[in-house]
């Protein structure tokens, strides 16, 4: 990925300024966000920390529900990355968002 | 919270499958697969506010294991409580996502090109917000291998 | 409105006594082979959330209390025609085999966890490399060993995998024993050192119960076992149906 080595070697020239650098770390951590793995392994030391008495289940609800809500979106876009190539309606330009992002 | 014995005096921790995340990837995962595209609507799902805190990988994850050794007093017998380390492991994760980007963009060069080159390619796991160390991929399931067993 | 489906029932398979999604009332669509258990959910609305999770759950957990059931993915919604056309009707022998297969069979879920305490402990002890330079850094201030802390790090990542590759191995060989099959999940997290499911049949479940209580009993200073169950079978179900 490099994305750290990218930031090193460019000047930080006109040409690629801060808003460049702001957005490619602003897609990684997005990415990462809604990374289906990482969820799933987010909600795992959810469990490890409620049962070892580290959260109370008011907590345990409240990060499962966000970890939850983040699966839900990490699910739609892989849906909608698969659904490219499918004749949908209204589908196209957002497919080719999701195109353009890779 | 923790048990060590279930009921009947058991050591094995049983479950009628009313915690959500003990079953979360049977759900998700497993079961019949139709393959038709699922309309869901994300009418009032708030996509949630992005931070820009990127987890230096495997470095950090390392790092989290050697901190778990040295932690150790192996002279005494009691040692940290559980709870303790697992409560560290985590914010140890939430340290390093509060640094802000650029810093730890310093980190990152700290460490050698060679490292952070490694560590662009291996996944790797810490605190939350990272990639896991599994083989898994985003989107998709874990891999699981079925086989026979030998009750017949 | 659409059908949201739970599973395949036997053809001659009524409705368990539960709610669906949303409270809406179940209803078995039937076939000749196999009869899918539904409810009414309106097209595109399906919410993802732990409510929604936990009824497919439940409802699928009533279910088998009444038969044999194929659980569906989380999140199957279909127009009611293709329902019947183009799941039970265009699958239905491979549906009635899998109903035919899984009969008075369950699955129970075990995920055995490492204590990292003693986890940790053993791998200095067994890993002379490992206790050396843990020794080393320790008598030196953090500064100074940046690269030996991420080096005595992979060590432990390294010796940690091959031991819990080792112990997955020996719990597995134990629990096959007692089962018909077994589905192993991807290592996720360090502290997993087994995450699997295992196909039983329903009066094997005492012998599985025994085995798997062994083993905790004799490994209680190192892990510690969970199991969840007795589950429909939805690591067993092979069948992609795509349409």
């Amino acid at each position: 990925m490099g994305l750290f080595t990218g930031l090193l070697t460019l000047p930080l020239a006109p040409v690629r300024g801060v808003a460049w650098v702001a957005e490619q770390i602003m897609d990684e951590a997005e990415r990462q966000l809604y990374d289906e793995a990482t969820i799933r392994r987010e909600l795992l030391v959810l469990e490890l920390e409620f049962e070892e008495g580290v959260i109370d289940e008011l907590e345990l609800r409240d990060r499962e529900e966000e970890l939850l809500q983040r699966l839900e979106v990490s699910h739609a876009r892989a849906r909608m990355e698969v659904a490219d190539g499918q004749p949908e309606p209204g589908q196209d330009e957002r497919a080719e968002d999701e195109n353009g992002r890779q | 919270m923790a048990m060590t014995r279930g009921p009947g005096g058991g050591y094995v921790q049983r479950s009628g499958s009313s915690g959500l995340y003990e079953i979360l990837d049977l759900l998700l995962d497993k079961g019949l697969v139709i393959d038709v595209f699922l309309r869901v609507s994300l009418v009032g799902i708030e996509l949630l506010t992005v931070d820009a805190r990127i987890v230096i990988a495997s470095v950090d994850t390392y790092l989290r294991f050697a901190e778990a050794v040295n932690r150790l007093d192996l002279g005494n017998s009691e040692g940290e409580g559980l709870p303790d380390l697992v409560q560290d492991i985590t914010e140890g994760g939430a340290e390093s996502k509060s640094r802000g980007v650029l810093e730890g963009a310093k980190n990152a060069l700290f460490g050698s090109d060679d490292e952070d080159e490694e560590s662009e390619e291996e996944s790797s796991d810490s605190g939350s917000g990272s990639r896991s160390r599994s083989r898994s991929r985003s989107g998709s399931s874990s891999r699981s291998r079925a086989s026979r067993g030998r009750q017949s | 409105m659409a059908e949201y489906v739970y599973g395949i029932l036997e053809p001659a398979a009524t409705a368990p006594a539960a709610s669906g999604i949303a409270g809406a009332p179940l209803r078995v669509v039937g076939g000749d082979g196999a009869a899918a258990l539904v409810s009414d959910v309106p097209a595109g609305e399906l919410r993802f959330g732990r409510e929604e999770l936990l009824t497919h759950s439940r409802v699928l957990e009533a279910a088998i209390a009444d038969g044999t059931v194929l659980p569906m993915r989380f999140g199957v919604v279909m127009e009611p025609t293709e329902v019947r056309k183009r799941l039970l009707e265009s699958h239905g022998e491979a549906l009635r085999a899998q109903l035919h297969e899984l009969a008075g069979k369950v699955e129970m879920s075990v995920r055995v966890l490492y204590e990292e305490q003693p986890l940790m402990r053993g791998l200095v002890a067994q890993h002379r490399e490992i206790a050396e330079l843990r020794d080393r850094v320790a008598l030196q201030a953090p500064d100074a060993t940046y690269y030996e802390r991420i080096r005595l790090g992979e060590l432990v990542a390294e010796a940690l995998e091959r031991r819990r590759e080792a112990d997955a191995a020996e719990l597995l060989e134990e629990l096959s024993a007692v089962s018909l099959a077994v589905n192993v999940g991807a290592s996720t997290h360090e502290r997993v050192a087994l995450s699997a499911s295992f196909l039983v049949r329903r009066d094997g479940q005492d012998a599985f119960d025994e085995t798997l209580e062994r083993q905790a009993a004799a490994r209680r200073d190192l892990m510690r076992f969970k199991c969840v169950g007795p589950l429909p079978p939805h690591s067993f179900v092979d069948l992609a149906a795509a349409v």
